[in-house]
Formats: structure tokens, C-alpha cells, sequence
């Protein structure tokens, strides 16, 4: 007796072929056309993604509280944290580099780690509001995310052109660590999230009042 | 290939009818023209884009853009000019700072981002888009492919190139700063790079590529 096994026309999210995969199963199963791990939905999507961005919020604050790097001038050192670069950047005139430094570095990690926190939140609670703004802030916070580095390519790149001991250096501070695991921690976040599960849960919940109506 | 064998039913019946890859809704796909986008009727999603550049000349791009990567990554992309003194600096050459300041998992990040994840995009899909060209049956397109699309998000030199203009500013009051020339190499692979990926179109990459009807 072969046992008949529920076969589920899934998605690839890489690829987009539609796939008959095993539903339920813990055999890990890949996309014909492009080997992707294939799951019905992503496998402990919630949980992860949680916990990646509960890491990134403890980790926002020393990410804007220490210095990310320090300019040592003929003896005379100076600390920037995130905050203080932009700062001198309005003050050096340069408003308009410094307005994107802002929304890069400041706007866009807020405003992805409270975005992420509501999807979560709205997703636990199986919530039915706004489900078709709730998938478009999804993919605005993915495709938004990568731009928050900038302010660790500048360190990087500072650092590596001032260095000439006894007259002027600049170091990297460990702030600059700190931020650089808040931008990567975020997008893991956010790439672990699987939006389908909200359409799921919203559906299920729509099924089980059509149910109490009947 | 598309063989109708390997879909379900009822996708048989319609032959494009696909599932949103956000929200997961079945629905019929239209035939859509030059510069048409599909969207998914429930979220909005764009499922599928018509786009026109072709195979041959994504591979010649790509190849161009070969070549200013290399350049990029080769020559200086800034000089420091402090009281006669000059000092030039790679992009490599802030990754091996971090190092010495035992910032190893930065400097990964760093390399990933700036120089890894780029190449790798580059390489990839010149191996995918001269094996369709040409017809061969080359090993693991499928993957290759899939990877090129994964590493975007972490492909991060369009930021690189905003970092080196804030960089640039920074230091207006310490030392004057100079682009070098692995700069201008750097923006071009920029907007050639960004060009080649919006104007590919990546659904018909897909539908080119041979894999089994039955999953095994």
C-alpha cells in the first residue's frame, strides 16, 4: 500500500515556479528549476524574525550612544557618534549630504525597526485590517533597508585614507559595530518575515466566522 | 522550457495562471506588452514585467562592466593631501584598517557589500547569460541564478559610491581629499550595473532555463 501523500502547489519566492511540494513536511524539499529551499511558507518565520529584531533594538542604543569612529589631529582627538557626523555635516554647509545621511542613518532604522515590530505584532494577532498596506510596507521596509550602511562605508573609508601617524588619524570606534549589526540584523528581520502568513492567518480567522455564522 | 505536463490542473486548463509570490493568491496572469507590467490583484505585487534588453547585449555590458570593476578595485579611489603629504587608498585598503583595529566582523561586512556580493553578481550572471546565449548545458544555472537575484539586497556599492561624496565632505576642515581614479570607474559600474539589472528581464531568464518536470 503506497500512503497517499497531500500534495500543495506552492510558490518559489526566488524563482516563482509553482511547485508541488509535501505539505507539513520536515523533509527539506527544492525548487526544480532553481534548487531553492522550498517550504509551503518559511519555517519558523515569526519566531526568527522576532528574534532578530529584538537583537537589533538592544543593540540600537549603543549603536547611537558610542562613538562610531575618532579623529585624532595633531594630538587633538574628536568622537563622532552617528548623530554628531550629521551634525557637523549641517554646520560645514553641506545640508543637502546631510539631510540624506539623516533619513539613511537615523529616519530608516526607526522606521524599519517600528515597522517590523507592527507586522509582527499585527501578524500574531491574526489581525484582518489593512493587509493590502501591510504587504506594501513589507516590501518598502525590504527594499529600503540596505541604504542605513552608508554611514559605515564612510567610516571605512576614512579610516583608510587618514592614517599618518603623529599628524592625523582617524580610528573606528566600536559604535560603528554596534550600527553595522543593527542595519544587518534588521534586514535579516525583515527577509525572514513571510508575508503570506498574515494572508493565512487573516483567512483562517475569516473561515472560522463564516463557521460560527453557519 | 514551460511544459504543461508539470503543472497542477488547474493551471493546466489556463496556461498562466501563477500564485503571488507576497500574498499567495491564485489568479490568471494576462499577456502583457513592451514596458506592461501584471500586478497581483489583491496586494499590488508586480508579478511579471516585460523588458527588452537583450541576452547579447546584457553579456557585453557585463563584460564592460568587468573591466571597470577591476579597474575599480585596483587604483586608488581617494588621496589625501595633508601639508605635501599624500596618501591613496583602495577600497580594499578599509577592510585590511578594520582588521588591524580587530573589527574583524565589520571588515566581513565591508567585503561582502563592497566587493564580494558585487563580483559574484557580475560573475554569476555572465555565466547564466552566456550559457543561454550560446546553448550550453551548463551545471547549476538554476542556482547560480537564484543566487544573483539573493545577493542584491546585499550588493551595497550604490552606497559605497554615496559614502565616498559624505567621506569627501567630512574631512573638508582636516585635509583636503581627492577622487582618484578608481572612482570614476566605480560610478560608471554603478549606473551600468543598476541599468543591466532593471532592463534584464529576469522572469524570461527563468522561463529559458531547462529543469526536470517532476520534482525529485
Amino acid at each position: 500500500m503506497t500512503e497517499i501523500v497531500p500534495l500543495r502547489p506552492t510558490v518559489c519566492r526566488a524563482c516563482r515556479l509553482v511547485n508541488d511540494v509535501v505539505h507539513e513536511s520536515s523533509v527539506r524539499q527544492l525548487c526544480r528549476r532553481c534548487r531553492g529551499a522550498l517550504r509551503h511558507r518559511k519555517p519558523r518565520s515569526l519566531e526568527t524574525s522576532s528574534a532578530c529584531l529584538l537583537a537589533a533594538i538592544v543593540l540600537f542604543v549603543p549603536a547611537n550612544v558610542y562613538p562610531i569612529m575618532t579623529i585624532v589631529e595633531l594630538g587633538d582627538a574628536q568622537s563622532d557618534t552617528i548623530a554628531s557626523g550629521i551634525v557637523r555635516l549641517i554646520e560645514s554647509d553641506m545640508w543637502p549630504l546631510a539631510l540624506i545621511v539623516f533619513v539613511a542613518s537615523i529616519v530608516v532604522p526607526i522606521l524599519k525597526i517600528l515597522g517590523i515590530s507592527y507586522l509582527l505584532v499585527a501578524t500574531h494577532r491574526k489581525s484582518q485590517a489593512r493587509l493590502v498596506a501591510r504587504t506594501k510596507l513589507y516590501r518598502a521596509i525590504e527594499s529600503v533597508g540596505r541604504w542605513s550602511m552608508v554611514d559605515i562605508f564612510v567610516v571605512a573609508i576614512l579610516i583608510a585614507v587618514v592614517r599618518l601617524e603623529r599628524i592625523a588619524i582617524i580610528e573606528p570606534e566600536i559604535g560603528a559595530m554596534a550600527f553595522a549589526s543593527v542595519v544587518v540584523l534588521t534586514m535579516v528581520a525583515s527577509h525572514q518575515f513571510d508575508p503570506r502568513i498574515m494572508w493565512d492567518h487573516a483567512e483562517s480567522r475569516m473561515d472560522k466566522t463564516e463557521r460560527t455564522i453557519e | 522550457m514551460r511544459g504543461s505536463i508539470d503543472k497542477p490542473i488547474i493551471e493546466m486548463a489556463n496556461p498562466r495562471v501563477e500564485r503571488c509570490h507576497d500574498c499567495d493568491v491564485l489568479q490568471e496572469i494576462p499577456t502583457i506588452g513592451h514596458g506592461e507590467r501584471a500586478i497581483c490583484s489583491r496586494c499590488d505585487a508586480v508579478l511579471f514585467s516585460h523588458k527588452t534588453l537583450l541576452t547579447g547585449s546584457a553579456i557585453a555590458l557585463l563584460l564592460g562592466g568587468l573591466v571597470l570593476f577591476f579597474i575599480a578595485n585596483l587604483f586608488p579611489i581617494i588621496r589625501l593631501n595633508l601639508s605635501g603629504i599624500t596618501q591613496e587608498s583602495r577600497i580594499v585598503t578599509g577592510i585590511v584598517v578594520l582588521t588591524q583595529h580587530h573589527m574583524q566582523p565589520l571588515a566581513l561586512i565591508v567585503f561582502i557589500t563592497a566587493i564580494a556580493a558585487p563580483m559574484c553578481r557580475i560573475f554569476g550572471l555572465l555565466y547564466v547569460l552566456v550559457s543561454l546565449q550560446y546553448g550550453f548545458s551548463a551545471p547549476h544555472l538554476g542556482s547560480v541564478f537564484r543566487w544573483v537575484k539573493t545577493l542584491s539586497a546585499w550588493s551595497m556599492m550604490d552606497i559605497y559610491l554615496l559614502g565616498v561624496l559624505v567621506a569627501l565632505t567630512k574631512l573638508g576642515s582636516v585635509a583636503q581629499l581627492i577622487l582618484g581614479p578608481a572612482f570614476y570607474a566605480f560610478a560608471a559600474l554603478v549606473v551600468l550595473l543598476a541599468f543591466i539589472f532593471v532592463a534584464l528581464d529576469e522572469h524570461d531568464v527563468w522561463d529559458r532555463l531547462q529543469y526536470p518536470a517532476r520534482a525529485t
